[in-house]
């Protein structure tokens, strides 16, 4: 009871709080009643602005309603009427025959191309691949293959003698496409292991010493390298060339080095060649300031 | 979730008008981003005497701190000072009736709500109810719930001012499109911010000494216990030397700026400055001496009104952590040797460096952030802007509406 009566007195008593806060029109000064009119004007503008957007918004689920109905009629309407295949040695229709993209109607927007894509970088020639759409009709396949450096020889039970190719990082691959002259002109790869791996053979470790060898002798004496039959790599890390006028090279395997071996033996076979003899046996390069040559024993013409 | 919000400090002074906004984030922490101010027009010893003139140097305030800041205000804090402001103690007991004789929550309430009820004479509005420490069978208590004790003692310092001036302040900001969130004495918020809390503990008072009157108020145990306003100030410093050296009132308040030391330095009588100091006719040397002399006892006579006001709770054993000056004529040289040498406690001047940087440490800038602070502690208990709507849809109504 006293506690009522208590908070009752209370509220009796007057507290500022009490004072009407209610703002009379007659009492804004000219700078609040602008700030008052500034601020109504952005309230009207903040709801007619969401109006408007809302009204934008509409409209373009509408445009875009339109639009999707349109695009897929459109996609209705898209068959394939060329493929365009850009590679260095597939042949365009193996590539179509791979994709199995020859001889059936083709959707331009139904194809998967990103399967097509995998499937194709999954063929050890091909590096990478890109494949686009070009709309109306076109379908347009561009192949990065490998290069080849070397080829070597395969025991298939079934296909019996293969002939495969190694590009410089050590994979090896059944070439498709490359012409016949192309291939000759590649030395054979001797004292290699091959390795059954699924779909393939596993990649050949160390290969690229030998192909910077073979790269810099074609660039430095292209007439030392055409006679070039096979890189031995039985006495590895020695790399030993086996060619028409000298039987045996050997190199050491330092690739700062190859220039100055190449150069060297370019100069033992002049000097041999110019001397009369038919061949020679064997020359070491490995040795830094002496070079033994083994003469042949029928040499001399 | 909560929005940040925009709060803003207002202080109608008799020198000028300073509004500081402040972004209240997350509830937690405050960032001031705006400053306003104007000189005070229609404003006399801390008092509305010129309605429309006060609005024009409010409202000008207003805007210049809203447009500096970017941001539309929320809520204000209204300081209030001025002649009328008065206190009285008020106390009420009840006793412990519980079984255990132990103080129950109601008891509290009971005992809290006798004490504010004290009827206030008719055109006086209440403006704080400053609650001193409890007293249970005698010894003083801060909580005093589950104490064991026979009787308890209430006592509370109310402050309380004229209900048309308060009035005519609190509608010059609504005559701004602003709701006025709470009404502050100015000593009450220069105090939660150039006072520590271990000072607030120990038992000191701020006092806030601006052109036109004097706010003081006294902290004990952590809490205000005591508040009040004197109409005296610096124009009354102005004044004297105006009088006492026959100057004109802008002379006089060059040559305390110039000059002024509120004890005296120079014993010399003979030692003099120039009046003007442009060496034009009508310049003349005036005697230093009188000068802080004149000072001197002006602010001496203000710090012994002020002590006269305390009553016992103006003793220096009751002011261990000191006095703190603050206010626009605070910045007087030597006033804290004066302030010692009348209530006998270590005096400093007080600065705003907790929260304000650069500019805004001056102690002229004290009161508004104050109540920035002020309206922080709100915020953070929650227990303001009541039935105030905020969001959106808040802002579009009150965009849209004017009262």
């Amino acid at each position: 009871m006293a506690r009522k009566k208590a908070a009752e007195a209370s509220r009796k008593t007057n507290s500022w709080k009490d004072i009407d806060q209610d703002v009379k029109a007659k009492s804004i000064s000219k700078t609040a009643f602008k700030r008052i009119l500034l601020s109504r004007c952005r309230a009207v503008g903040a709801i007619v602005g969401a109006f408007l957007i809302l009204a934008a918004a509409l409209k373009l689920f509408v445009m875009n309603e339109d639009l999707s109905v349109s695009l897929s009629k459109a996609g209705r309407a898209l068959p394939v009427k060329s493929i365009l295949v850009e590679s260095d040695a597939l042949p365009r229709d193996w590539v179509l025959e791979y994709l199995d993209l020859s001889g059936r109607e083709l959707d331009l927007l139904g194809l998967d191309i990103g399967q097509l894509k995998t499937k194709l970088e999954s063929h050890p020639q091909a590096i990478s691949v890109e494949i686009a759409r070009q709309l109306p009709d076109t379908l347009f396949i561009s192949v990065n293959e490998r290069e080849p450096v070397a080829k070597a020889l395969a025991e298939d039970a079934r296909r019996g003698r293969l002939t495969l190719l190694v590009d410089r990082y050590g994979i090896v691959y059944e070439g498709i496409g490359y012409g016949a002259k192309q291939i000759k002109s590649l030395p054979y790869l001797d004292g290699i292991r091959l390795r059954r791996a699924e779909g393939g053979f596993e990649p050949l470790i160390g290969m690229e010493p030998v192909a910077n060898l073979l790269s810099q002798a074609r660039e430095i004496a292209p007439h030392l390298y055409q006679s070039w039959k096979v890189v031995s790599l039985v006495e590895y890390p020695r790399l030993i060339v086996k060619s028409g006028f000298v039987r045996e090279v050997v190199f050491e395997k330092d690739e700062s080095d190859f220039r100055r071996q190449i150069s060297r033996l370019d100069y033992i076979v002049d000097y041999y060649k110019s001397h009369a003899y038919s061949k020679v046996a064997k020359v070491d390069l490995t040795m830094n300031s002496q070079v033994p040559v083994e003469q042949s024993l029928v040499a001399r013409r | 979730m909560y929005r940040s919000k925009i709060i803003a400090g207002i202080e109608i002074g008799t020198s000028k008008v300073s509004v500081l906004i402040g972004e209240i984030a997350e509830g937690r922490s405050l960032n001031i981003i705006g400053l306003g101010q104007s000189s005070s027009k229609g404003v006399l010893k801390g008092d509305i005497v010129d309605f429309h003139e006060a609005s024009d140097c409010t409202h000008a305030a207003i805007l210049s701190a809203e447009e500096q800041a970017g941001v539309k205000i929320d809520g204000v804090y209204l300081a209030v000072g001025g002649s009328d402001i008065e206190g009285f103690s008020s106390e009420a007991s009840v006793n412990v009736t519980s079984d255990s004789n132990r103080v129950t929550n109601e008891e509290i309430e009971q005992v809290s709500g006798m004490a504010k009820a004290r009827e206030i004479a008719e055109g006086r509005v209440v403006i704080h109810h400053l609650r001193r420490p409890y007293r249970l069978d005698k010894r003083f208590v801060d909580a005093p719930l589950n104490m064991e004790g026979d009787r308890l003692e209430a006592n509370y310092w109310t402050v309380h001012g004229n209900a048309r001036k308060i009035g005519d302040a609190i509608h010059i900001i609504n005559g701004f499109n602003l709701h006025v969130d709470d009404v502050v004495l100015g000593a009450l918020a220069t105090g939660s911010i150039v006072a520590t809390e271990e000072e607030k503990r120990m038992g000191c008072m701020v006092i806030d000494i601006g052109k036109g009157a004097t706010d003081f108020a006294v902290f004990q145990g952590g809490r205000c216990v005591l508040a009040g306003c004197l109409p005296l100030g610096g124009d009354h410093i102005s004044n004297d030397l105006s009088i006492g050296l026959r100057m004109r009132l802008k002379q006089a308040e060059s040559i305390k700026h110039r000059y002024g030391s509120a004890t005296v330095e120079h014993k010399n009588k003979r030692e003099k400055v120039w009046l003007n100091n442009d060496f034009e006719i009508g310049d003349r040397p005036v005697p230093l001496w009188s000068i802080e002399k004149i000072i001197e006892l002006r602010i001496t006579e203000i710090f012994q009104v002020v002590q006269k006001k305390l009553g016992a709770y103006g003793r220096s054993e009751r002011l261990s952590g000191g006095i703190i000056l603050s206010g626009g004529t605070s910045k007087l040289r030597n006033i804290e040797a004066c302030s010692e040498a009348v209530f006998g406690a270590p005096t400093r001047k007080g600065d705003n460096s907790a929260l304000a940087t650069g500019e805004l440490r001056d102690p002229q800038y004290s009161v508004v952030i104050g109540l920035l602070k002020y309206g922080l502690q709100y915020q953070t208990t929650g227990d303001e802007m009541e039935g105030r709507q905020s969001g959106l849809f808040g802002k579009l109504k009150r965009a849209l509406s004017i009262g």
